[in-house]
């Protein structure tokens, strides 16, 4: 279903490394600002109570402090990140490349809506992965719990396949480019701040949640098979 | 009708959305809130999307069968959308609470904890409260998770009023207990846990577990406090020792007779003649840190023996410790069950010679005696042994802890400090070239790889 051409689309285009290049500055100024903070505020606590497991427990220590809230940061990014590129790369494809296939009915509309999908959440998440660097700093200087590293970043992928689930609906119609960007941004932070931000919380503090695995599952199908009945709504209309 | 249905389903299934996203408690400003969205929504359908609909509606309903079928399908799904969303939100409410005490769930080490040493039977009883905030649902989601590692840990939700003979049975054993706290129960002795945290209430199993031991803090006469977080104060050998099963209890001098042991942290104001009187036949442990240069204080120690040098201890080689933090290195301890626990070198901001022939030194900085015993007294001449500033030095509460543990629990010892670990010294520390390095490498390295990978791309698509 996800074929390399989609994604070959996104890492041709330059707009895809400036947002990385924006994504990796502030998330790492991020890390860089939560390291100081976090060695500030262990500074007023003894060595004693740091260095014990009480202190684990106080969660004194760099992988409780830092990466839940690095985490949070990361997935208003994420957010933002699919908002500019579903609409950026995704768009000219749904309304102009495959427009002749489609009419010509070679393709299904599904599998089209569902490649655009994936190929954004693919992509969003390779701009992830360089950010394992920030961990493997830590792990450097301290024991760091991998477990809750890997949640957090299954918990980041899943928002991603949601949230370009969702834009997918929005790409469909014939809307200004940014006037498209804007709208994606507002229906995606909106429903991260109300919503989304306390459902994958848990994942960023370590914890896998299945009801939450489902009803992102649910939440994506159903956006994915909106945009498709919209879509050839759109295309007969048109 | 089709249009009818369809406006009908479609403005109902985005409200769930929306209603249950922005407004889930409030049921009459709900039902305002759907009669204005329905009326804004007719407009907006009419003006915007009727042309769109009726290509859509000419989709979706081909046949009636297939009319009534897609629109029960939509109104069963959007049901079954917003039931599986309210039932997530009130799972997200109580992780939430948890996570604003810094945690989802319970930690790696508070997980090992629960298995390999809580194995005794606990009843962890959350006691309802009739008024004001009620945590039962965060209690349950906390115990679920405890109890999945203590097999022994049972809990349950008590209502005072409810269950009234349950209640006065358990406030039997915990006189202080009230609405809202939690009280952990065991075979031996029943701790009271004041908030429905995670943390909290396996500190609670702890104390449960290892035994809850009183020291009195004595107060009123310009003594260190014990809820002071700020450097001069006490407040983080207070959280440390009642982790370790030493409670810190305020108390007046005046009912110094009911203390096992007491605590004093250099007061500032004199003593009267009844308060001297009162230590004076006083049987419990007493430490007390500093405070030699008032008169009372001065005759009280004279009484027992002890005399106090008027100029301060000087500091002998201690270098870097001294430079940087301005302190004076402990770092003699005697063979004592005071200082069984003393590991590591304890650092003070200054310390006194104490001459007394009789007493048993327990510490000594270069070379002079700061720390000493007479039978039940335990004297120490410096000060800021217990601030928070030098509470950062395993030695000051290793040396405080056992001093403690001496004056309360005789040999018996509650848990020392490094049972845990004492060859696990986990200080994050980074000097300031590492920290200059990571800031070149992700924050302005990484980033510009990218942007140079972009400059080359749109570059060679141009080309």
């Amino acid at each position: 279903m996800l074929k390399t051409r989609e994604i070959r689309e996104f890492f041709h285009s330059p707009i895809f490394y400036v947002v990385m290049a924006v994504f990796l500055a502030l998330s790492g100024y991020k890390f860089f600002s939560l390291l100081l903070s976090f060695i500030e505020s262990m500074s007023y606590y003894p060595e004693y109570i740091y260095g014990d497991n009480i202190g684990s427990m106080m969660n004194l220590h760099a992988a409780y402090y830092i990466f839940p809230q690095l985490f949070m940061f990361y997935s208003y990014l994420c957010v933002m990140a699919v908002s500019v590129l579903d609409l950026n790369l995704g768009r000219d494809r749904m309304l102009g490349l495959d427009k002749v296939e489609l009419l010509s009915g070679n393709k299904s509309v599904l599998g089209l809506v569902l490649r655009k999908s994936l190929s954004t959440s693919v992509v969003v998440c390779s701009m992830m992965v360089p950010t394992l660097l920030y961990p493997a700093i830590i792990s450097v200087f301290t024991e760091l719990d991998w477990g809750m590293i890997l949640s957090a970043y299954l918990g980041l992928f899943i928002l991603v396949g949601l949230s370009s689930g969702i834009v997918s609906v929005a790409g469909v119609f014939k809307i200004p480019f940014a006037v498209g960007i804007f709208l994606n941004m507002v229906i995606l932070l909106s429903l991260n701040f109300y919503f989304f931000e306390h459902m994958f919380s848990p994942f960023f503090f370590g914890t896998i949640r299945l009801d939450v695995l489902i009803l992102s599952t649910l939440l994506f199908f159903f956006a994915v098979s909106l945009a498709k009945r919209l879509y050839i709504s759109v295309r007969i209309y048109v | 009708m089709k249009r009818a249905l369809f406006f009908f389903f479609t403005a109902l299934g985005f409200f769930v959305l929306l209603s249950v996203i922005i407004l889930p408690e409030y049921r009459i400003r709900t039902l305002i809130l759907l009669a204005v969205y329905l009326v804004v929504y007719y407009f907006v359908f009419k003006m915007l999307v009727l042309e769109h609909v009726r290509s859509l509606s000419e989709l979706f309903f081909r046949k009636r069968t297939m009319a009534v079928i897609s629109s029960l399908i939509v109104f069963i799904l959007c049901a079954a959308l917003g039931i599986a969303i309210s039932e997530s939100r009130v799972l997200k409410k109580a992780r939430y609470q948890a996570a604003s005490n810094d945690l989802a769930s319970i930690s790696g080490e508070q997980k090992d904890y629960l298995k390999e040493h809580v194995a005794d039977v606990f009843d962890v009883v959350y006691i309802r409260p009739t008024q004001g905030q009620d945590n039962t649902a965060l209690f349950n989601s906390i115990m679920q998770e405890i109890s999945l590692y203590a097999k022994g840990v049972r809990y349950l939700v008590l209502h005072p009023v409810a269950q009234a003979d349950r209640y006065s049975q358990i406030r039997k054993d915990l006189p202080s207990l009230v609405h809202g706290e939690v009280a952990v129960i065991g075979a031996e002795r029943s701790v009271v846990v004041d908030k429905v945290s995670g943390y909290d209430i396996i500190n609670g199993l702890y104390r449960a577990r290892s035994g809850l031991n009183s020291v009195c803090v004595i107060q009123g006469h310009g003594e260190a406090s014990v809820d002071d977080f700020s450097e001069e104060g006490a407040g983080i050998v207070a959280q440390m020792l009642r982790d370790r099963g030493i409670s810190l209890v305020r108390a007046d001098l005046e009912y110094l007779s009911s203390c096992p042991a007491a605590l004093i942290l250099e007061p500032k104001k004199d003593l009267s003649a009844n308060e001297i009187k009162a230590l004076d036949s006083y049987n419990g442990g007493l430490v007390m840190v500093g405070g030699f240069k008032l008169p009372s204080v001065k005759r009280f120690l004279g009484s027992r023996g002890l005399s106090v040098a008027l100029e301060p201890v000087s500091s002998i080689s201690q270098g870097a410790l001294r430079d940087y933090f301005g302190g004076l290195v402990v770092d003699m301890f005697y063979q004592h069950p005071a200082t069984s626990y003393v590991k590591s070198p304890a650092v003070v901001s200054s310390a006194y010679e104490i001459i007394c022939p009789n007493c048993t030194a327990l510490a000594s900085a270069s070379s002079k005696n700061v720390m000493v015993v007479k039978d039940n007294l335990s004297f120490f001449s410096g000060s800021s042994l217990y601030s928070n500033f030098f509470m950062r030095f395993k030695g000051n509460s290793q040396l405080l802890f056992g001093v403690l543990n001496n004056a309360c629990c005789g040999s018996g010892p509650v848990a020392p400090p490094d049972s845990n670990g004492l060859d696990s010294p986990k200080l994050f520390a980074i000097s300031p070239r590492y920290l200059n390095i990571i800031f070149a490498v992700s924050v302005i390295l990484l980033p510009l790889l990218f942007l140079a990978l972009g400059i080359y791309c749109f570059r060679s698509n141009r080309g």
